[in-house]
């Protein structure tokens, strides 16, 4: 079983690089925001989940209530819904206290290399744990890192710093596109969000412009894709 | 601890418990969930139609530069697909075309 743990982090070494280098940017823009180390050092553990946090950081200070920015962060990962679906049968031989400490750990990328391996060799919910705790292990010390060196950046909007978040939010819609059928929903969504940005307070605009995208996609004739 | 402090482990504490509720329920329920018809388009355009309603608003309040970078960026991540290099194009782009008085 222990074998399995460190099998499960050793197959997430390569992943770990990718991470180190958002997380250094994620740090560098932590502190621009003026949010503190131990808050963010918190951030990580809690949160765990690299889009959340950037939507969560992306809204700081700008008078978006909590429970809208917490809401905004939580609707960009409704994906985890699925992936801990699938997870379902590893999970099986432990009692639910362990399933939902288990559960958090789980991320795009040990997800990711958990189910491939799976496809291979039989394995356990330790191999996607050790993943998990390397990813979670990179993911802090890297966005730490970038906290230090961000904190030594003066004037960053001379550098075009503010609109980091909008530049990895749109660089990340880019790569979530996957087709002509995206048009509609897209639209509608940009559309909605655009209106809603102009008459109403905090992050609606988010929240009403994916949900109605959502549905634009749901009512439309969908296509085999 | 002054008071922002305690409102950012506010928002941090709230926000982690609907993360993990999301993977706690996918445990729990996403299996009964219909994996077919409109219910699997919606939750599989929903990721994209979020980043889409997130995007458009900071694009527009960036003016001129904030468009201009955003062509760079959808370019960039097409070509190379590296979403770092993207960010460090776009925000380049920002910045020059600040400099230049856009």
């Amino acid at each position: 079983m222990k074998g399995e743990l460190a099998r499960g982090a050793r197959a997430a070494i390569p992943v770990s690089l990718g991470i180190v280098a958002y997380a250094l940017v994620f740090g560098v823009l932590v502190a621009g925001k003026g949010i503190g180390i131990k808050t963010l050092a918190f951030m990580n553990l809690a949160v765990f989940s690299g889009s959340a946090q950037f939507v969560l950081v992306g809204m700081w200070q700008t008078g978006v209530s909590a429970w809208q920015m917490a809401l905004a962060a939580a609707v960009v990962n409704v994906r985890y819904f699925l992936l801990t679906a699938a997870v379902a049968p590893m999970m099986e031989p432990y009692g639910w206290f362990e399933r939902a400490w288990r559960v958090h750990f789980v991320t795009d990328e040990n997800w990711a290399l958990a189910m491939a391996e799976r496809r291979k060799s039989p394995i356990g919910a330790n191999y996607l744990l050790g993943g998990g705790i390397l990813v979670m292990a990179t993911w802090s010390l890297g966005t730490l890192a970038g906290h230090a060196l961000g904190v030594s950046i003066r004037h960053p909007e001379r550098f075009g710093m503010d609109f980091a978040f909008t530049a990895i939010f749109t660089a990340l819609a880019v790569t979530l596109w996957r087709g002509k059928h995206d048009l509609l929903p897209w639209a509608v969504s940009a559309g909605v969000a655009l209106a809603a940005h102009r008459v109403l307070p905090g992050a609606w605009y988010v929240l009403l412009g994916g949900l109605a995208g959502a549905f634009a996609a749901a009512a439309g004739k969908g296509e085999p894709s | 601890m002054n008071c922002s402090d305690m409102e950012g482990i506010a928002v941090i504490c709230l926000s982690a418990l609907l993360v993990w509720g999301i993977r706690f329920l996918g445990l729990v329920f996403g299996e009964k969930l219909p994996r077919t018809g409109r219910v699997k388009r919606g939750m599989d355009a929903l990721p994209g139609a979020i980043f889409a309603a997130l995007v458009f608003p900071g694009i527009a309040g960036a003016g001129i530069p904030g468009g201009v970078a955003a062509g760079v960026i959808f370019v960039a991540t097409r070509k190379t697909g590296n979403v770092l290099l993207a960010l460090l194009l776009g925000v380049g782009t920002v910045a020059l075309l600040r400099g230049a008085g856009f």
